[in-house]
């Protein structure tokens, strides 16, 4: 039943989200032309300049809009199929509860990397048409070539460990931020009837404040005194260390991750009243 | 909506006007007086003179030499002189004065889009700027650059030990550290960079720009340099004072804490809610709750609970390895 659940909740997005994504490709080969305008130096009217330059500004800013809109599509997707009329439909299908949550959150997963993989697209896209001698020379590169090189000289062996674990605590924190943003939703609709967005947005806001406080003071305390100690390992030993520490930081956000999970569960199962 | 709109308009008037009131006035043309007006400063009138300018009745003399610097408000380039012609194209002037009115900077905005930069001294200044920038100068302070305002006062003749040729691959290979040293006066802010404190691990070596024969630099980096002459500071006082300060720019953060273990004791703190005390408290509850549930509950507060404990078990294998 996942399978039929994810279709629906895909058909459901991607018939807008193919609209922006288009859009957002249009405004990334517009970016490029004004970028050429502006960096051939002709003698150009300055209206020309100005408005290519202005043209170049909104392009960016429409570029960048497209991951919100995304995200935004997805969140719709998740209020409108659960908490509203609709929701009566959906918990009524012989489907578990778990499973329609998975196909809430493996939706938002998968719409963010694609959204993500398209709006880097489009900024090469953006680069490639604006600046082609500078993006396919591969003098430019060099410098990159050379700081990986030195990356691998560092690290050996070790490189491809610290870059899986990298990966995984990445989407390990986008699950956070998903379930968080899940969880304020349903705690808003189980709270009030009316004015639901506004009072999920009310909470989300909250707990980010108080989240970015506690990452505030960690940042400022406990990381400056972490590097102090690191610093004092000899090479070999850092090595280890710092794949023990991915490691630690990788099971915290997840039991995190599954703590945030348990509770939109129990919202769901035990305390929504959508009457 | 309309009343709201009118709202908006009015606040985005007054803002508009508030903004270009206070904003500091541009010049007007050289042939009438000018004056400037900060928040904080004065209103100044400005006679344009060939040589100097007069400010607020004050005669200020146009100087000519290496580059000075203030604790004020401006840094200064190098001078040049005055001429009719230079009055004659000159279509305003800016000007900006330095916090104990020692010195005033001007720039000349020329019609054809080019600026010129000129620096005049108080004239009853001229000769304490004249011995600042010679080698009679007597009271000086090395610069440390953390904590802010950190300054070391110090006597020339005390940076003047043994004579020693410095190798810079040498220098550069050990841990060493570079502080500017002024010349200074009790008159004004003026002072005047007259060396560098170079650091080593054991040792502190003063480098006089004059006398190694550096020719002209804007910017003085050792590394252009194979072999300097510099003077190995001998003096203990001094040494153990330069050792005080060096101290202080290591263990001070930013100025926010003082060197009291608080930092330390606030991370601890931190360190242990986090990443014992929180797993601790989840593998505790969360055991509590798997035993007495069933079902898809039971199998996710397992999870929990064993996410918590693996956790705790690589802080204690963190906190025995670091």
């Amino acid at each position: 039943m996942l399978r039929k659940l994810l279709k629906y909740d895909f058909a459901s997005v991607f018939k807008l989200w193919w609209i922006a994504a288009l859009s957002s490709f249009g405004l990334s080969l517009l970016a490029g032309g004004c970028i050429n305008v502006l960096n051939v130096g002709r003698n150009l009217p300055t209206v020309v300049d100005t408005s290519a330059a202005i043209l170049l500004v909104l392009s960016v800013i429409g570029i960048v809009a497209f991951v919100l809109v995304s995200l935004v599509l997805v969140y719709v997707r998740f209020y409108k199929n659960l908490y509203t009329d609709e929701g009566y439909l959906t918990f009524t299908l012989p489907v578990k509860i778990s499973e329609i949550l998975n196909s809430k959150i493996i939706l938002s997963l998968v719409t963010l990397a694609v959204s993500g993989f398209i709006t880097c697209f489009d900024i090469f896209t953006m680069f490639a048409i604006g600046l082609p001698d500078q993006i396919f020379d591969i003098n430019n590169y060099e410098f990159l070539i050379e700081a990986f090189g030195e990356l691998v000289k560092h690290t050996g062996w070790y490189l491809p460990v610290y870059i899986i674990e990298g990966i995984v605590l990445g989407i390990l924190g986008v699950l956070f931020t998903q379930l968080l943003l899940f969880a304020c939703i349903t705690f808003a609709s189980l709270i009030t009837k009316k004015s639901r967005v506004i009072t999920a947005i009310a909470i989300y806001y909250g707990v980010n404040c108080v989240l970015s406080f506690v990452v505030q003071m960690l940042t400022m305390f406990c990381i400056p005194v972490v590097f102090e100690r690191l610093g004092l390992l000899e090479e070999s030993m850092l090595k280890w260390v710092l794949i023990i520490v991915l490691l630690c930081a990788i099971v915290f956000c997840f039991m995190c991750c599954v703590m945030l999970y348990v509770l939109q569960y129990w919202m769901m199962d035990k305390k929504l009243n959508l009457a | 909506m309309k009343k709201l709109l009118a709202l908006i308009l009015a606040l985005f008037c007054i803002s508009s006007v508030t903004a270009y009131a206070t904003a500091p006035v541009r010049t007007e043309t050289k042939d009438q007086p000018a004056k400037l007006s900060y928040d904080t400063v004065y209103e100044i009138d400005i006679e344009n003179e060939r040589e100097g300018l007069y400010v607020n009745g004050e005669y200020y003399t146009l100087f000519n030499a290496k580059k000075m610097e203030t604790n004020g408000y401006n840094e200064f380039q190098y001078a040049i002189s005055m001429s009719d012609e230079l009055k004659q194209k000159t279509q305003d002037v800016e000007l900006c004065i330095s916090s104990d009115l020692a010195v005033v900077n001007a720039t000349y905005n020329f019609g054809d889009g080019t600026s010129l930069n000129a620096t005049y001294i108080k004239h009853s200044l001229v000769r304490e700027y004249d011995r600042l920038v010679s080698n009679e100068w007597q009271y000086g302070e090395i610069e440390f650059e953390y904590p802010y305002d950190n300054q070391l006062p110090i006597m020339q003749e005390k940076l003047y030990g043994k004579q020693v040729n410095l190798f810079t691959n040498e220098i550069g290979d050990t841990n060493y550290h570079e502080f500017r040293v002024y010349a200074t006066t009790d008159k004004c802010e003026l002072k005047a960079e007259k060396g560098m404190l170079v650091t080593t691990e054991d040792k502190y070596y003063f480098i006089d720009y004059e006398k190694a024969n550096l020719g002209d630099f804007d910017y003085f980096n050792m590394a252009d340099y194979s072999e300097i002459l510099a003077f190995e500071i001998t003096d203990e006082n001094l040494c153990n004072k330069i050792e005080e300060c060096i101290e202080a720019y290591y263990d001070d953060d930013f100025g926010f804490f003082d060197d009291d273990g608080f930092t330390n004791a606030v991370s601890k703190v931190m360190l242990t809610i986090m990443f014992i005390i929180f797993p601790l408290a989840v593998f505790v509850l969360f055991l509590i709750l798997a035993k007495r549930s069933k079902g898809y509950y039971k199998k996710v507060f397992r999870t929990i609970y064993i996410s918590a404990i693996i956790t705790l078990v690589l802080v204690v294998v963190l906190f025995l390895t670091l």
